[in-house]
């Protein structure tokens, strides 16, 4: 599930190599990489918004009680 | 929004993914120190949840029944089968092997359920002769699971840690001689094991997989009456839940078991589809992680997380370059002259297939009788093969957004 390599990524090197107004295609080619470029930066977004989220949930959680921030130790709780 | 922006934000996609694959690489060649000592106390019960199972349960029983440890048994949970699975598992050796059967209508609920049941049964039946449930360790195996003979050797001592709650052992393809196509899930498993498994025990969030994961029963405990979620990837959401609750998670390199591999590509990807949407459902998990996790291992597991987002956005990358290339054929033969350069070859080679030696490197330290080519080359094979998760992933999402939720699971070959 980890992200692949994508061969797609080099686009801009066909760019490189040949003017895009010489080339059929590239005007789709270049649609369907920014869609992708437009979704990581919604994504970047999202990671950010979760970052603030997490922040503000263990801020508040450690104003109410300082010891609910840390990692719960189970097995010594379970433990005679 | 620029153009330009756009595209080079699509290129950050794969530098993030490239460097966050390249540093778990290095992170994975660490060595972990090592909890010496056994816990001769230790009950092992092998959960084997079974669902018309007759042609491959015989030999995984055979396999449990012949482990040298004197201190385990498998309990087959016989999901309501039509056909031979219960006998099979009557005709074992009934001191190493129970049996619990399941009726229609309460069967046939998914594999979450049916683990919920077996446990819950070995914890009200007296099964367990009034043993600590920190001392007794349950491991799910699938019916086609064999495990390696010194599995219970490899992974007692990382039970010696009072805080590890569930082990992860390695998964391998029994059939990998089979084709290409087993070959290549059997090398899928070595590197998400050997790269991915081993270097998330240095950042706290190693994954528990469905087949070979080994688990503390006061583990389960702590996640209430009912462990398993109904999850199309129950395993995925257990993992989390445990670290969520404090517990650690390891993965064992030193021990296996080995599955069936699908040899037939549209059933791959089908089975590829059911664990994409079961990594859908496991967005719920997100403020758990968020309130409950340490900091690196939380943003690790959003990461993994998050993966079918990225597979989606990556899959319109080779789409794009397709027509790139379809679209600069054409070019040059209008032209009468070639559109590209030296440098158009050697980039997207480099992009591209630079991860291959990695893996084909990782997967001969498995398969020693690999050439050092064999290895390149099916490394180089690898990283098309990856490619089946786009439509997987795109098959998936459609199977969300049209709410089915049902899977058939995937037919023994």
């Amino acid at each position: 599930m980890y992200g692949r390599s994508a061969v797609g990524s080099v686009l801009p090197l066909v760019g490189l190599a040949a003017a895009p107004e010489m080339v059929p295609g590239i005007p789709v080619a270049r649609a369907l990489q920014a869609t992708a470029g437009a979704g990581f930066l919604l994504y970047c977004l999202v990671v950010f918004g979760l970052l603030v989220a997490r922040w503000r949930l263990r801020a508040g959680a450690t104003a109410t009680d300082p010891s609910a921030a840390g990692r719960e130790d189970l097995a010594a709780v379970d433990r005679p | 929004m620029s153009d330009e922006l756009l595209i080079w934000a699509s290129i950050a996609i794969i530098v993030m993914a490239g460097t966050y694959n390249f540093g778990l690489f290095l992170l994975s060649r660490r060595r972990l120190p090592h909890h010496s000592g056994s816990g001769e106390d230790r009950f092992y019960v092998f959960l084997l949840a079974c669902l018309n199972e007759e042609r491959v349960l015989a030999e995984s029983l055979a396999r449990i029944t012949a482990l040298p440890a004197g201190n385990c048994v498998a309990l087959v949970i016989d999901d309501a089968s039509d056909d031979r699975t219960a006998e099979i598992a009557r005709t074992a050796d009934p001191e190493r092997v129970w049996l619990h059967q399941r009726h229609l209508p309460d069967a046939r609920r998914g594999k979450g359920a049916a683990l919920n049941d077996g446990v819950r049964l070995l914890r009200a039946s007296g099964m367990l002769g009034g043993r600590d449930p920190h001392d007794v360790i349950v491991c799910v195996v699938d019916a086609d699971g064999r495990l390696d003979r010194h599995v219970i050797e490899a992974v007692d001592p990382f039970f010696n840690d009072r805080l590890t709650g569930a082990t992860q052992i390695g998964v391998r393809m029994y059939n990998r001689r089979a084709g290409l196509l087993a070959r290549l899930q059997d090398m899928e498993f070595v590197v998400y094991g050997d790269i991915f498994q081993s270097a998330r025990r240095f950042i706290g969030s190693v994954g528990m997989g469905g087949n070979g994961q080994f688990m503390r029963l006061s583990a389960l405990d702590s996640l209430g009456e009912t462990p398993w979620s109904d999850s199309l990837t129950e395993d995925l959401d257990l993992g989390v839940r445990l670290i969520a609750r404090g517990w650690t998670n390891q993965h064992c390199t030193t021990a296996a078991v080995s599955q069936q591999a699908v040899l037939d590509l549209r059933r791959l990807i089908r089975q590829r589809s059911r664990w994409f949407q079961g990594h859908l459902q496991s967005a719920n998990l997100v403020p758990l992680i968020l309130r409950e996790v340490p900091g690196r291992a939380a943003m690790d597991l959003i990461y993994h997380l998050s993966s079918p987002v990225l597979i989606l956005l990556t899959s319109l990358l080779p789409l794009s370059f397709m027509v790139a290339v379809l679209g600069t054929v054409v070019g040059s033969v209008q032209a009468g002259r070639p559109l590209v350069s030296t440098m158009w070859f050697l980039g997207p080679y480099l992009l591209s297939f630079t991860a291959a030696y990695i893996y084909g490197f990782v997967y001969r330290r498995r398969e020693t009788s690999l050439g050092v080519l064999h290895a390149v080359l099916l490394g180089h094979v690898f990283v098309f093969y990856g490619y089946i998760w786009f439509a997987a992933g795109w098959w998936g999402l459609w199977r969300t957004v049209t709410g089915k939720r049902t899977w058939l699971k995937t037919a023994r070959s």
